[in-house]
């Protein structure tokens, strides 16, 4: 079925709208029940959170104390990182990364609905997807087998990250550095196989503008690839040097935390992208 | 005088969930969905399996990785408010397909 070039512009600015409208509606959403949250909190205790108990008076206590923070935002309290508002017992920056997080997964929705759509109507071909079961050159396995240790690769910077949180949490500045620099180097191996199977497509005739495919599948991979290398920059430049100055201390677990949902989040963007792209 | 809740945070040891176990099943699911994909399944199965798979990998990430089974409920509130508008995009693109 082919459509209209005019069908594809509406389609594709009705998703931009979706998108902003979406993001905006989701955003606002958000602020206006944690405000609420936060009036309520307010209206029984004047003044900062003060983790309070008073066993003589158990009613008025459930009523007047502020929600207490989840055991990780208090493990990271204690370390001394002190973003963290007085009601909720929620860090701003947390908050506003799990905001982003909810608009980034719109825009990869809207690519990857776009890519679904043309695997349904036959513009991209089973023809196309062929090309992932052909050997790469040099290395002389599957395109789709060399992804799957790319997505080994990820999986374990994300298990890396977790555990460098938890070393810098527990004090252990030397583990931490190690586990970031592990993620620095499978973020970077991950780009350059990916840059490998770019290559081997190029060498195909699989170009951005030769095919829909083309288009479809290197504006979804190389989007994702952008944020590994968000992640990676993300790294060198604010985190590993803390790591090496005076290394990373508890009261860097926020900023190591938000760093982490961040990476997290794009190797739950890889996941979708390596079912569905290659293995669907 | 220290208050009662104050010397159970400063007493709270940092328990973490099992992350290598988290990170042997997603490895294990992966090599799953890779090895699926070469045994000739019915493609309506295959393709259900996978989403499956890919759920299940991606549900793990989000509640033990990204700490959302211990963390705030807020968090995972505000994580999934854009769930119905990314279910609008696809049906919309769902049914344009159709036409």
């Amino acid at each position: 079925m082919e459509l209209e070039p005019g069908l594809i512009f509406a389609i594709a600015i009705g998703a931009a709208l979706l998108l902003i409208v979406g993001t905006a509606v989701a955003i606002g959403v958000g602020l206006i029940t944690l405000d609420r949250g936060v009036r309520r909190a307010r209206l029984g205790s004047a003044g900062p959170y003060t983790p309070v108990v008073q066993p003589e008076e158990p009613r008025a206590v459930a009523v007047s104390t502020p929600p207490t923070p989840s055991p990780l935002t208090q493990a990271v309290m204690r370390g001394g990182y002190v973003e963290v508002p007085a009601t909720l017992g929620l860090g701003h920056t947390k908050l506003g990364m799990w905001a982003f997080l909810g608009s980034e997964m719109i825009f990869f929705t809207s690519l990857i609905g776009a890519f679904l759509l043309f695997r349904t109507t036959g513009e991209i071909s089973p023809g196309d997807l062929r090309h992932f079961q052909e050997p790469v050159p040099i290395i002389g396995l599957p395109a789709v087998l060399l992804v799957a240790i790319n997505t080994f690769i990820l999986l374990t910077s994300s298990f890396s990250v977790v555990m460098g949180l938890d070393a810098v949490i527990e004090q252990k500045p030397r583990q931490a550095r190690a586990f970031l620099l592990g993620v620095l180097a499978l973020g970077a191996i991950f780009v350059g196989i990916q840059g490998v199977e770019w290559s081997n497509l190029f060498r195909e005739g699989v170009t951005p503008s030769e095919s829909i495919f083309g288009t479809s599948f290197f504006v979804l991979t190389g989007f994702h690839g952008m944020h590994v290398i968000v992640g990676l920059l993300w790294l060198v430049l604010f985190l590993l040097p803390r790591g090496f100055r005076g290394g990373l201390m508890p009261a860097d677990a926020g900023s190591v935390e938000i760093f982490g949902l961040y990476w997290h989040f794009v190797d739950i963007v890889w996941i979708v992208l390596f079912t569905i792209i290659y293995l669907i | 005088m220290t208050h009662p809740q104050e010397i159970e945070l400063s007493t709270h040891t940092h328990k973490r969930p099992n992350y290598l176990l988290v990170f042997f099943g997603l490895l294990a699911l992966t090599v799953f969905e890779v090895a699926i994909t070469y045994l000739g399944v019915p493609d309506a199965i295959l393709t259900a399996g996978l989403l499956a798979f890919m759920l299940f990998k991606v549900i793990l990430v989000a509640l033990f990785y990204m700490h959302l089974r211990v963390d705030s409920k807020w968090f995972t509130y505000i994580f999934l408010i854009p769930l119905p508008f990314v279910l609008l995009i696809l049906a919309a693109l769902y049914f344009e397909a159709q036409k």
